[in-house]
């Protein structure tokens, strides 16, 4: 065994109201630099939607993640002899049309233009360009669009749909949409770190969080193309390419990262998961079928003697250790296994869990044309779900149903158990076989629904304590140091800028 | 251009070193380690006949003409040029080891084996005729095998081919770094292979064989092929590759465009929203 930590996050889908005050504290912090102006470190989606860029999961087009190569893996899109032959041209990568051209209003012409018989505006101008120009996209272009051609249609998830079972989705009756907000999932086998030929990227031994060293990289640009969840970016600019960080100088200084503490819906949840470091390749080259089952196991049980033992053994400190106790991302993936990892069929192992969204069916039109908008029970039950499971699990398990079932049942007990709790209409029958069909009980469901809605800030974000003090006190003053951590360069990068 | 004065003198500097060790040396040793391969006394061989060289040049000429014969026939010395014209071209090696005392010496020695000026100037000697001696078919193909490498010296001198190139159709290509020898035994006869082989002059060569000598059959053996190898040089088909050189390289070349072009081919043409932004109207 070799036990490491990784810093994972939940998020609650059910509680995203897609308003993007996650997507606009990062950029606010991070990426409002010139060649940064297109990274969304952090965005919001619609789906059924397209996402950002344009099509991100189809890697026929993109060739991102690993496949499956007999007994291993190899990167789909880059590797050694891949690497070799596309390092000069990277024909696989995402172009500027397919994120969208940056730009910003040329403000001052409210104010400066001479008068005239118009209202003065504000032109377009390129942030890349510095002209005026045409704006035709933006990052998050389909906002709400559930049932648009150009992108709800055309969403990759869609392919092992039958073409009625598409149409049905777009009846107006049947129509919906949710969100999925994302960030680097900053995974326990990242392709991006494995396509880098100038070993500029590594998963910080830590807490795992993946990181690009802006010294080392050479703009070869194979992570942006390996990575499938297309999280690394490129800064013209800089001739570097960067991604999330998971605001590390936040984490190491006990605060949450931007996106989760500025979240209106409470959707984010981040602790330490432990795992088991051993089992990364046979997991990653695990049959397409167990890979959510075998991912849920490398996560290790931190209550556990022989966990901790063996923790404590490769150097974990106990603040750490008990950090993973209280970790809400072990509650919601391990103990009541109602989170999911976004396309684990990547295999990249993803750390960034969804509890799916529970979109159920309020109304149908029966076979009359007559619209009914009353349900034989509460809920209608997870079958009438208005966004068919296969969808689900395209995203969420690889194309296993039952997993997502499972998952939605057992989120629809509790809400039949705190129906019966808070109003008490229902009959018992009812919520006896709610809580039977969702694999819970009473107490368990207290505790979801406790964690869901009411946990406190320090109850949805439990952070190990870094110890950077620790580990800088040999080699300098810590009070030096203090304060000086952040994102930039500490020497001027030889071109651009 | 400081490492260019560098090298020739650190190469001085060892040859000097060398020399203090060999300083016991008389003009008869160093004779025959430095001359006697292409020289004799009373006779020519693949240089003139030393005998009365005293009498025919000054000292003063010999010692420079000795040192660096190259230098002199760069310069343009008449009697140098006119000595390099008349036998065939063919450059004395350098003496640069040499030092003034060691030539002089060796020209102590010359003058001693000729006789009294007026003596030499009266005898007038009848040119003596060389006669090119005959080899065996057997010493022809034991030659080959000896410079190929296909058979081994007895005394463990590297092959021929190592250094040397032949252009003969059952030799593979040698080496490039010593004169290509197809032609060598036209230049040099027998006496003078004779004495190169048995006496390298040249000083890698001396350096390669030294302790390593070669036993006069080997001599004969190798000599034998030289000859061989010169007689049917005209009939040898010049292997310069210069056709296949021309035809791997416009070949690779369209490989090369071939494969770019395939390449080529199958890139994203067009981004995922080409045919959004195709539609939209614009403005600018």
């Amino acid at each position: 065994m070799d036990i490491r930590s990784q810093v994972s996050m939940v998020f609650h889908l059910d509680k995203c109201i897609g308003c993007h005050t996650c997507s606009i504290a990062c950029k606010n912090i991070w990426t409002d630099r010139k060649g940064a102006e297109y990274m969304w470190w952090n965005n919001v989606e619609t789906k059924p939607g397209t996402g950002y860029p344009t099509k991100w999961e189809d890697q026929d087009i993109y060739k991102g993640g690993w496949e499956r190569n007999g007994d291993s893996i190899s990167l789909k899109g880059a590797g050694k002899l891949k690497g070799l032959k596309n390092i000069f041209h990277n024909p696989h990568m995402p172009v500027l049309e397919d994120y969208y051209e940056p730009w910003t209003y040329k403000y001052s012409d409210l104010f400066d233009a001479p008068e005239g018989d118009d209202q003065p505006t504000a032109r377009p101008v390129s942030l890349v360009t510095g002209k005026p120009m045409d704006v035709q996209s933006g990052p998050n272009w389909d906002d709400d669009l559930s049932g648009s051609p150009d992108y709800a249609r055309n969403d990759v998830n869609f392919k092992d749909l039958s073409v009625p079972e598409q149409e049905s989705l777009f009846q107006l009756e049947r129509m919906t949409f949710h969100y999925l907000p994302r960030i680097c999932n900053h995974c326990l086998n990242p392709a991006c770190v494995g396509s880098c030929p100038s070993g500029a990227l590594y998963k910080r031994g830590e807490d795992g969080v993946v990181l690009i060293n802006q010294e080392r990289c050479r703009a070869w640009r194979m992570c942006v193309t390996a990575c499938p969840y297309k999280k690394s970016y490129y800064n013209w600019n800089t001739g570097k390419s960067e991604k999330c960080i998971l605001c590390y100088p936040r984490l190491e200084s006990g605060q949450a990262p931007a996106c989760m503490h500025s979240c209106v819906g409470r959707i984010r949840y981040l602790g330490v998961m432990l795992y088991d470091a051993d089992k990364i390749h046979e997991v990653a080259s695990c049959d397409e079928k167990d890979l959510v089952d075998k991912q849920m196991a490398i996560y290790l049980d931190p209550f556990s003697e022989e966990v901790i033992e063996a923790a404590k053994a490769n150097g974990m400190a106990e603040s750490t250790i008990r950090a993973a106790q209280l970790s809400p991302v072990y509650k919601f993936v391990k103990k009541w296994k109602i989170a999911l990892p976004l396309h684990p069929e990547f295999r990249t192992i993803p750390n960034l869990f969804y509890v799916p969204p529970m979109l159920p069916a309020m109304a149908s039109v029966d076979s009359e044309g007559i619209y009914e908008s009353t349900t034989k029970s509460l809920w209608a039950g997870i079958d009438q779900y208005r966004l068919p499971m296969k969808y689900l699990a395209s995203l969420f398990t690889a194309g296993n149903e039952q997993k997502v079932k499972d998952v939605l049942s057992k989120l629809l007990a509790v809400k039949i158990h705190r129906r019966d709790v808070t109003v008490g209409d229902l009959p018992r029958e009812e919520i006896e076989e709610a809580l039977s069909l969702g694999h819970t009980d009473p107490t368990e469901a207290d505790s979801i629904f406790r964690l869901t809605s009411l946990a406190t800030f320090n109850e949805r974000f439990v952070i190990p304590p870094a110890h950077r003090e620790e580990s800088i006190e040999m080699i300098e003053a810590t009070a030096d140091a203090k304060g000086e951590t952040g994102f930039g360069f500490k020497m001027q990068p030889a071109r651009g800028l | 251009m400081k490492i260019s004065y560098k090298y020739p003198a650190l190469f001085i500097g060892i040859m000097a070193c060398c020399l203090f060790t060999a300083n016991g040396q008389d003009g008869v040793t160093l004779f025959k380690k430095n001359c006697a391969a292409c020289h004799k006394l009373g006779s020519r061989l693949v240089g003139p006949d030393l005998i009365g060289i005293d009498q025919k040049r000054s000292e003063e000429w010999l010692l420079s003409f000795i040192r660096s014969s190259n230098a002199m026939i760069e310069a343009g010395d008449p009697d140098a040029v006119a000595i390099y014209k008349e036998y065939n071209e063919t450059i004395m090696t350098d003496m640069l080891h040499l030092s003034d005392d060691d030539i002089r010496s060796i020209l102590a020695y010359i003058k001693e084996k000729s006789p009294a000026p007026g003596v030499a100037s009266q005898e007038k000697k009848e040119p003596v005729e060389v006669k090119p001696i005959e080899y065996s078919a057997e010493d022809i193909q034991q030659g080959l095998r000896l410079f190929s490498g296909q058979a081994g010296f007895v005394k463990g001198g590297p092959s021929c081919i190592s250094c040397h190139h032949v252009n003969n159709k059952d030799l593979l290509s040698g080496g490039l770094i010593a004169k290509d020898l197809t032609n060598v035994y036209g230049r040099m006869a027998d006496a003078g292979l004779a004495g190169i082989l048995g006496a390298p002059p040249f000083p890698a060569m001396a350096t390669a064989y030294n302790n390593h000598e070669l036993d006069s059959t080997e001599i004969a053996q190798v000599t034998a092929f030289l000859k061989h190898a010169d007689n049917v040089s005209h009939t040898q088909p010049v292997k310069t590759g210069t056709h296949i050189f021309l035809l791997g390289g416009g070949g690779g070349l369209f490989l090369l465009f071939l494969v770019i072009a395939i390449h080529w081919n199958s890139r994203l043409k067009a981004s995922t929203k080409h045919d959004i932004y195709k539609r939209q109207l614009k403005s600018i």
